[in-house]
């Protein structure tokens, strides 16, 4: 009896501490926690180096993406370089798109930039919000739990019939079809590799990736375009209206597809 | 409101100025922007002195001479090749060169008279565009040259592009012939033909001095101001003057040829229709040839938020109220006045100068003359730390010293309140709050997400869901229907005995929900099962069926435990009853 005891108390920790949050402070001496003290003591260049630093060596960093690109977002900003800050809280929010204080650091550096909102409020702009609400996994997840749901109906449906089972099998294959609205646009938009361009006056698209090379057209700031190859110090780029050429690797910042 | 429609009405009046300094609009002309002039090169000639008939067309692709017209006594031509001319024309960013042709066509006055030279046509850019009227006077002597004076001047020998300058005609006639004088004509050559200029607003008269009307190339009437007399070779002189006003639209030389002024009396002559008032005694007074340098801005020290601002411009600003809470609205008034191009410049915006962090400057008003230039903007300080509103600066170029500059207002003291019954908060620490972003994420943040599990595996696991269910549905209904009333009864058998045993207080009751239990098992009437064994796997069931038969037909009708009878109905459902 006792034993049994024992073992229920032992699962119950461990249940506790997977429900419980990870630790809410930085480990100590790491570069996160000496970015922190930089941009508390005023440093914001060696806070924004230490912090991309985080960012580039995943398999050493200490705090999430989400929160690097935040605070890297945050340091640009006090480095006067809007756009910047503008590109970094774009890439978090494909990590955490519902997140608040993401949402108003991009507004409020936009709106310093001199851009448009990137929520305009309008119903085109509601309904992309909608659909980039939620990430890649946390769409499959959602469709997974539906799928199950739906697949136990139409077993119900098939052993017994009725009108029930064929009503529950419909509303779930509703829900299946408004869940499928943002994994199919994460599919098309999030996975991409997108580039955000930093440049104040618009990165100039070359036709070949030499400086002298013919002007193809003019990246507007704060546009995104699609990576689709890179050699040092130059991006081959794709802009929406299906422009392709070249670009210095200085003038836009990588969205980081996080999946890719 | 009414600032606003003050705003908008600046603007419109910037953008006509704008529109008016275009190329197009300098040009003048009717079609295409090209332009055509013609003058004369003086309006009054002795006989036998040289004149010509001078005509200019201006950004034209083509242009050709037409037929020149015929007038009796008065030789014309004759006609050499255009002389062409390139400059440049300047509109505040914006450098255009303007191509202009030139032919000078002599004339030859055989005898004395007034000669009218009538339009005629031209070929600009493929279109027929017709030349004005012109008047020439020949006359035998120039006399009278002591008995009046005709001074024509520029207020400055050179002018940079965009800064306005005056011309200025000062003519009269001696006081002694008063009496005897009853007409003035001024001979203006020029007076319809300055390319490149733009004329401004003629300055209000002053209404302190009289005005007289004077004839103008002996077609125009215009206004001109009498001056007080004037002492000129000792003797007393009347003395009129006569400004324009111009901004130069482009670099180049802007010559007045000749001018003079014609004045004497009229005779009455009478014929048999009618009596006829004709010049009679006439005297000439000449004014020589004037020339006037247009240069560019220089590109040398401009600085780049230079306004456009050129001449010698002084500032002055005014506030009110000087006393105000932190928030509320001041009128920053200011007034620019001088000489220069007051109406064209743009005017500078505090938003854009840190010396004005500490205020909001929600708009502004414009008042635009050609003496004097007031904007008023509405400022509001945001904190009650603000002590003054700071100077506002305007860059300027001095054509004088030929240099950039800058011209100022004076700083003005302001007190500034913090808003009573406000938080703890001073109105610095709201605006900070309200206008800044979030601050950095000090812990670890959320992890990385979870890689996706592709969209392949979420699609085949939705075929295969819709594939098990075909399947699985199809096998089902090969045994039947299992929604049909029959097979729902047969599933609901074993719930309505449970339910009914429970009402049932005798053994015959109980033997009727045992036949009806197995009728609808079995899909068939339960009068069916009557004296019939159910067999197999119903065999307990069988023996209760005849426990409870001996119960009723015996009399005692004692019921049976409903624990048994149910256990004996699972047993036969699981037998596959």
């Amino acid at each position: 009896m006792s034993a049994i005891v024992l073992r229920l108390w032992a699962a119950l920790w461990l249940v506790l501490a997977w429900c419980l949050p990870a630790s809410s402070q930085v480990a100590p001496g790491s570069n996160a926690e000496r970015a922190l003290e930089a941009y508390r003591a005023g440093s914001y260049e060696l806070a924004h180096e230490l912090w991309r630093l985080e960012l580039d060596e995943r398999a050493s960093a200490t705090i999430g993406p989400v929160a690097a690109q935040r605070n890297l977002g945050n340091a640009a900003f006090r480095l006067r370089r809007p756009l910047e800050a503008a590109a970094r809280y774009t890439a978090a929010l494909r990590l955490a798109p519902r997140d608040e204080t993401l949402w108003h650091n991009l507004e409020f550096v936009r709106r310093e930039a001199g851009l448009e909102p990137a929520d305009r409020g309008d119903l085109t702009a509601t309904a992309r919000r909608f659909a980039s609400s939620w990430t890649l996994p946390e769409c499959e997840r959602a469709l997974l739990a539906l799928l199950l749901s739906l697949a136990l109906v139409l077993g119900w449906e098939a052993l017994r019939g009725g009108a029930l089972p064929r009503a529950c099998a419909l509303v779930l294959l509703a829900l299946l079809a408004l869940a499928a609205v943002p994994w199919t646009w994460q599919l098309r938009h999030a996975q991409r590799d997108t580039l955000f361009v930093v440049q104040p006056e618009g990165a100039p698209l070359l036709s070949e990736p030499r400086t002298e090379a013919a002007l193809v057209a003019r990246l507007s700031p704060a546009s995104e375009v699609e990576r689709t190859d890179a050699l040092p110090g130059w991006w081959r780029v794709r802009t929406a209206e299906g422009a392709t050429g070249w670009i210095a690797d200085t003038g836009a910042i990588a969205l980081r597809a996080p999946w890719r | 409101m009414n600032a606003i429609l003050r705003g908008a009405l600046g603007a419109l009046f910037a953008l006509c100025a704008l529109l008016a300094l275009s190329p197009g609009a300098a040009a003048q002309g009717a079609s295409g922007g090209a332009s055509l002039r013609a003058y004369l090169t003086s309006g009054v000639v002795r006989l036998g002195d040289r004149v010509a008939l001078v005509v200019t067309v201006e950004n034209a692709r083509s242009s050709e001479l037409g037929t020149l017209p015929s007038v009796k006594g008065l030789g014309i031509g004759p006609v050499q090749p255009p002389a062409e001319q390139r400059s440049i024309v300047f509109l505040g960013a914006r450098r255009q060169e303007s191509v202009t042709r030139t032919w000078t066509i002599p004339l030859r006055p055989q005898q004395t008279g007034q000669y009218a030279i009538p339009g005629f046509d031209m070929l600009v850019d493929g279109v027929a565009r017709r030349t004005n009227e012109l008047s020439l006077n020949v006359v035998r002597d120039l006399k009278g040259e002591e008995l009046g004076y005709l001074e024509v001047r520029t207020s400055t020998p050179k002018v940079v592009v965009g800064q306005p300058f005056t011309i200025e005609v000062l003519f009269g006639f001696d006081l002694a012939i008063t009496g005897t004088t009853d007409y003035a004509n001024l001979s203006l050559a020029w007076w319809a033909s300055l390319p490149g200029l733009l004329e401004n607003a003629t300055p209000p008269p002053d209404p302190a001095r009289a005005r007289v009307q004077v004839v103008v190339n002996d077609r125009e009437m215009v206004e001109v101001e009498q001056l007080p007399n004037r002492s000129y070779r000792g003797r007393e002189f009347l003395q009129l003057r006569l400004v324009r006003s111009f901004t130069p639209t482009r670099e180049g030389r802007i010559e007045l040829p000749t001018s003079h002024f014609e004045f004497g009396r009229t005779v009455q002559s009478q014929d048999f229709f009618r009596t006829r008032r004709e010049k009679g005694e006439t005297y000439f007074v000449r004014a020589a040839e004037v020339a006037l340098d247009v240069i560019g801005l220089p590109e040398q020290g401009r600085p780049l938020e230079f306004s456009g601002a050129i001449g010698q411009i002084v500032a002055r600003a005014d506030a009110t109220p000087r006393d105000v809470d932190a928030g509320d609205s001041i009128k920053f008034k200011v007034e620019w006045t001088g000489a220069g191009n007051l109406e064209f410049f743009t005017a500078p915006d505090p938003a854009r100068l840190d010396t004005f962090r500490d205020f909001r400057v929600y708009g502004k008003s414009e008042e635009r003359s050609l003496d004097r230039r007031v904007v008023t903007y509405d400022l509001s300080p945001i904190s009650s730390a603000v002590t003054e509103i700071p100077a506002l600066p305007l860059s300027v170029f001095d054509p004088v010293s030929g240099r950039y500059g800058s011209v100022s207002t004076e700083p003005l003291s302001v007190r500034v309140r913090a808003l009573e019954g406000a938080s703890g908060m001073s109105v610095d620490d709201r605006e900070r709050f309200r206008s800044d972003i979030l601050d950095v994420e000090a812990g670890p943040g959320a992890p990385a997400p979870d890689e996706p599990l592709g969209a392949d595996l979420i699609a085949g696991l939705a075929a295969l869901v819709a594939a098990a269910w075909l399947a699985l549905r199809i096998a089902v209904r090969r045994n039947g229907d299992p929604a049909a009333p029959a097979a729902r009864a047969r599933r609901r058998a074993r719930k309505e005995l449970a339910a009914s045993l429970l009402r049932a207080d005798v053994a015959r009751a109980q033997l009727e929900l045992v036949h009806r239990f197995v009728a609808a098992r079995t899909n068939r009437r339960a009068e069916a099962w009557v004296g019939v064994r159910v067999g197999g796997a119903g065999a307990e069931l069988d023996n209760i069926v005849a426990e409870l038969e001996r119960e009723v037909w015996g009399g005692s009708g004692t019921p049976l435990p409903r624990q048994r009878i149910l256990a004996a109905a699972d047993v036969a459902i699981g037998g596959g009853l």
